[in-house]
């Protein structure tokens, strides 16, 4: 009797301190710093990352990131399932799913989704994602198919990337470009609601009391709008911010402080786009040679203090299918000078020529690309060191972005995030609507192909490797650092995912503020 | 004084028209064009898509009369880059130029008064030398540079004030706003403050010489009266000359302050604007700012008139 | 003739060496403290800032792969930016670039205030109330967004920062232009000379303009501290001169990014500028007193 006694005594006193505890725990405003002011509208997403962070913390996609890998699980779809060819998919929507304002998710924004991305006069950001879709049908209230013409093995993966579902019912009328009264109030489905704004100073989000999902344990996630590097450290370091990115350089005014800094493997590349089409780079000896000049270790030491691993091609290792089985190029000027030599570039007074013609490249760049002026220095002489004339050409951003697809510059100093797949097709192949080398190998164009038609995991990763393994012999432009994403999250916050702040602002609804 | 009002607002108004053509067009001249086309993502068809949608591949005039009529409709366009209406863009960060402004302003002419009549009270005393440094210094300091000295040691070294920002509306209370304003608004300010105790010095000091005063003296009325009532008024005027001056430059300057401590108003918002390329966005500010300072002149002008009855307007 | 036996040099018992008043002015310069401050300190900068590179021989724009943000050092007098460059080097390097763009630009704006102020002063009627209607309008514009604009879609470089800012403030020095050569049409002299038949041209070249010197004097020195100023706050925000060219102020936007880990290097570039402009204006000051051109 007095035992069973006791023994309720302790459970009840357990269960007030899992009660107590669990209460002080569940409260908190999470604050991230972000460089602009986001739309909220994720299918143009014209505030760049500022909008794919806020986006993803309102709204979802068929399938989300997991919380510390660039694995997918289920989200607003429950399971799927593809034809033998990958090129038909059916996927099967969860119940119960309800928008912020009350009405229910169906298959009918999913298919309004797509339709909105594939729209030609829509500049949907993520239409290159999904270009060989072509069409999208309702079969049940919650079932739709995906047809693509040609195969598509990594669907899952790149549905988590960019591509959240919107809500038919509100976005029917409106200018799909320009949404005014969506991004005055948006509208989704995920464990976070959007609260309020204030143009250049915040963006904030309460709880989704109805979320799908269970039990979210903030109270807020707010976006402070910090357009100037220096603020975000200062409002980390007076604690009103939590997370930030930072550069590596603002570290050390971190330090002391009830801060943590972190830095995780990111699908981002920097790179020196060569126009592949022309003289001197339509050689591959030129572009070899270009890679073994520049010394890549010493310039991750210079620009990033050492936050970035040697690239090696246009996949990052945090990528499914990466491989580092490919050819590598140290830092050897003497080669260099060899395969130059090998090309036809005789050396006179320490500049090389042929024909009677220089070896003079120019590198262009802007202060959009952040680094780029150092690391164009950096290469200018490092390259002028074995003899090439290389000259920097500083553009507006504008001018850089517009002008890299149409072979206005001989050369681009710049960096790209990488979609999440192995896939690269759009990039690489000749004429493919994101080939900013003009690169042209109809032999890996068919490799590609056949890569994508494969629905077996392990085969698809082995012919992805034998992809690479191409590229990395015929570089098509110089390959620089794969770039960590350092971040500075307060000490108070628990449970924060480990994935780059593009992905893990999906998965905050488990995080925990200690007030 | 009517023909002289409505013929500066006729100028006023062909001035605006003016400023709103010249910069229709140079800003359709940046290289590259509005930052929302410059995304690497986009591909090449879906930016011609977007530069057609956008209207921008129509020819300049076609552009601008689609501009002017939905203006004359009230509607200023969408910002390129945050997707909702520049008006309402316009009147949410406006106020806080406004309060930025206004303090900066009572900061300016308040201080700088106050120091020139002191000044020209003990005049050629050490306080006069220490005063006159202060504000030839504060002519000569760029201000984003003082911006930045005073962050750094208020907000850096001391962290007795925040770094930056506007505090949010639901935390607002007189405390966290002087917090947040007070150096904003001596940057802002300073330039103006030093100006104004300048020709307050020099007019009271000029007006102090003249007979009348003088006899006012004789008569035996306290020698404070005298300088107060007397002199500060004929002081106005060209005190007055200065802040009128000083106003566009005080709202121009203020987007450089706004920049440097990230203050929400229209200034950093017309920064980003230009630099991104956000075409609507631009016009609607360049035309706001127009009218402010428009406002501005008339208002110093209305003064002239109240304050001295003797000035003409030829 | 009979109005040199009254000039003061012969009437009080002098020996009728004339002391003009350009000489008057000078002596009263030389004694005058903060003028000559003034004068000092930019003569010291202009010197250390052209002659210094050729002491100090180390490349501004040298990308240091190891050392950025060191600290004061033998090898680095004022240590290394975010680059890890020489800050002295960038700083006598930025002093040249920012000097040079900052008179280019006061010239251009000098000259055209002259231009248009002797015009409207001297011919007066409808040129002059023209003139007068185009100065007021301009002033009226808000003219720093018209440089962010203008700046913002063409490409800045020196020459279109000097263009930029010397186009949109010459009038103040317009209107002292103005309405010195007003003055200085009623005098005695110039009328003689009217009558005597010399042509307007010559008149208002050898007669009124050089009444008007020491305003444009005076003029000048303020225009010179605000271009400096301008073309700062421009290189700031960046759209002034462009990295890797140093400017003072485009080395404080670098040095703002990084104010807590390197506070000192935003120290130096904008105390350079302030003494540079404080100079000018002192001088402005100064000159104005000295050569007291309001009579």
């Amino acid at each position: 009797m007095f035992k069973s006694m006791m023994r309720a005594t302790g459970l009840a006193a357990l269960a007030c301190a899992t009660i107590l505890s669990g209460t002080a725990w569940a409260e908190g405003t999470l604050t991230l710093t972000l460089p602009g002011m986001p739309t909220g509208y994720p299918v143009v997403a014209s505030g760049g990352l500022s909008d794919i962070l806020a986006t993803n913390v309102i709204s979802e996609g068929l399938t989300r990131w997991k919380k510390d890998t660039l694995e997918v699980e289920p989200a607003l779809a429950t399971s799927w399932e593809a034809n033998d060819d990958a090129s038909v998919w059916t996927f099967t929507l969860r119940d119960g799913v309800k928008w912020h304002d009350g009405e229910p998710f169906t298959a009918e924004d999913v298919k309004f989704t797509f339709d909105l991305i594939l729209n030609k006069d829509i500049r949907a950001a993520a239409a290159g994602q999904v270009d060989t879709l072509s069409s999208v049908e309702v079969i049940s209230p919650n079932q739709v198919r995906m047809t693509f013409s040609k195969p598509n093995a990594s669907l899952p993966l790149m549905l988590a990337y960019r591509m959240p579902i919107v809500p038919k019912h509100i976005l029917e009328g409106q200018d799909p470009n320009q949404p005014t009264a969506f991004i005055e109030h948006p509208i989704g489905t995920g464990p976070f609601k959007f609260a309020e704004a204030a143009s250049g100073q915040f963006w904030a989000t309460e709880r989704n009391e109805e979320w799908w999902g269970g039990d979210v344990s903030l109270d807020e996630v707010v976006f402070r709008i910090m357009p100037d590097a220096n603020s975000a450290v200062a409002q980390l370091r007076a604690g009103s911010a939590d997370v930030a990115l930072i550069r590596p350089q603002q570290i050390s005014a971190l330090e002391g402080g009830d801060i943590d800094v972190s830095a995780v493997e990111q699908p981002s590349v920097y790179y020196v786009s060569l126009i592949n089409n022309k003289p001197p780079f339509e050689d591959v000896k030129v572009r070899q040679a270009m890679n073994y000049a520049v010394d890549k270790e010493g310039i991750i030491k210079a620009v990033v203090d050492g936050y970035a691993t040697v690239a090696s091609g246009m996949i990052a290792p945090s990528i499914e299918g990466y491989t580092a089985d490919v050819m590598q190029y140290p830092y050897d000027p003497e080669k260099a000078k060899a395969l130059l030599a090998e090309a036809g570039w005789t050396e006179a007074d320490g500049k090389l020529s042929k024909d009677g013609k220089p070896l003079s490249v120019e590198l262009t760049t802007s202060t959009g690309v952040i680094g780029g002026p150092q690391l164009a220095q950096i290469i200018q002489q490092q390259l002028g060191a074995i003899g090439v004339e290389a000259t920097i050409n500083m553009v507006d951003f504008r001018d850089h972005w517009t002008g890299v697809f149409d072979g206005t510059f001989q050369t681009s100093v710049e960096y790209l995030n990488l979609q999440p797949s192995a896939d690269i097709t759009n990039a690489l192949s000749c004429g493919g609507s994101q080939n900013r080398f003009a690169y042209c190998d109809p032999e890996l164009d068919k490799m590609f192909a056949d890569a994508s038609a494969i629905a077996e995991p392990t085969a698809r990763k082995a012919k992805y490797a034998e992809i690479q393994k191409r590229i990395g012999e015929n570089p098509p432009g110089i390959w620089l650092y794969y770039p960590k994403e350092i971040r500075a999250i307060s000490k108070r916050v628990q449970g924060f995912p480990q994935n780059p702040l593009r992905m893990a602002t999906t998965h905050l609804f488990d995080v925990t503020v200690q007030e | 004084m009517a023909g002289y009002l409505v013929r500066r607002l006729a100028q006023s108004v062909i001035l605006f028209w003016i400023v709103t053509v010249l910069t229709f067009v140079i800003i359709r001249q940046a290289p590259g064009g509005p930052a929302i086309l410059a995304n690497p993502d986009l591909s090449k068809e879906q930016m011609e898509t977007l530069t057609e949608t956008l209207g921008l591949a129509d020819p300049l005039y076609v552009q601008y009369g689609r501009w002017l009529g939905g203006l004359l409709r009230g509607d200023f366009g969408t910002s390129f880059n945050e997707g909702v209406p520049v008006l309402s863009l316009i009147a949410e960060r406006l106020p806080n130029t406004l309060m930025l402004s206004s303090v900066a302003l009572v900061i300016a002419v308040a201080l700088g008064m106050g120091l020139g009549i002191l000044s020209a009270v003990k005049r050629n005393s050490w306080f006069d030398g220490l005063a006159s440094t202060l504000g030839v210094l504060n002519l000569s300091v760029p201000a984003f540079w003082l911006g930045i000295v005073l962050i750094l040691l208020f907000a850096v070294e001391l962290r007795w004030l925040p770094v930056g920002g506007m505090p949010r509306s639901r935390d607002w209370s007189l405390i966290e706003l002087a917090r947040h304003l007070i150096l904003p608004s001596v940057v802002a300010g300073g330039f103006l403050m030093a100006n104004v105790m300048r020709y307050t010095r020099s007019a009271m000091l000029e007006v102090s010489d003249q007979l009348y005063v003088t006899a006012a003296r004789a008569m035996g009325i306290r020698e404070r009266r005298v300088l107060l009532v007397y002199a500060l008024k004929n002081a106005m005027l060209p005190v007055i000359t200065v802040i009128g001056l000083g106003l566009p430059q005080l709202f121009a300057g203020a987007a450089i302050t706004e920049t440097v401590f990230a203050w929400p108003g229209i200034g950093s918002l017309g920064i980003t604007a230009a630099r991104t390329g956000d075409f609507p966005l631009i016009m609607g500010i360049t035309l706001v700012v127009s009218l402010i300072v428009i406002v501005a002149n008339l208002l110093t002008d209305l003064s002239y008139m109240l304050l001295d009855p003797r000035v003409k307007f030829s | 003739m009979s109005a040199a036996l009254d000039h003061p040099s012969v009437a009080e018992g002098g020996t009728g060496v004339v002391e003009t008043p350009g000489r008057r002015a000078l002596k009263r310069f030389l004694r005058h403290g903060k003028g000559m401050f003034a004068l000092v300190l930019l003569l010291a900068i202009i010197l250390v800032v052209g002659i210094g590179p050729i002491f100090y021989d180390v490349d501004p724009t040298r990308i240091d792969l190891v050392n950025t943000m060191a600290p004061s050092s033998a090898e680095h007098p004022l240590g290394t930016d975010e680059n890890g460059r020489d800050v002295l080097a960038r700083l006598l390097e930025g002093g040249r670039v920012s000097l040079m763009v900052g008179l280019a630009a006061m010239a251009v704006s000098v000259a055209l205030g002259v231009l248009f102020g002797a015009t409207a002063g001297y011919f007066g009627g409808w040129v002059d109330r023209i003139l007068i209607q185009v100065i007021d309008g301009i002033m009226a514009i808000p003219l720093f967004f018209l440089w962010l604009i203008f700046l913002t879609s063409i490409p800045p470089t020196p020459l279109s920062i000097v263009l930029v800012v010397g186009c949109t403030s010459w009038m103040p020095t317009a209107r002292v232009v103005r309405s010195e050569v007003l003055k200085a049409r009623e005098l005695e002299f110039v009328e003689a000379a009217r009558s005597l038949g010399a042509t307007r041209m010559r008149i208002l070249f050898r007669h009124c303009l050089p009444q008007a010197t020491s305003s444009i004097i005076v003029s000048a020195t303020l225009a010179a501290a605000f271009a400096i100023i301008s073309e700062s706050a421009l290189s700031f925000l960046g759209i002034g001169i462009q990295p890797p060219r140093p400017s003072w102020g485009n080395m404080l936007t670098g040095a703002q990014e990084y104010l807590f880990a390197a506070p000192a290097l935003a120290l130096y570039p904008g105390f350079a500028i302030l003494l540079l402009v404080l100079s000018f204006n002192l001088l402005g000051d100064a000159l104005r007193d000295v050569l007291n051109p309001r009579g």
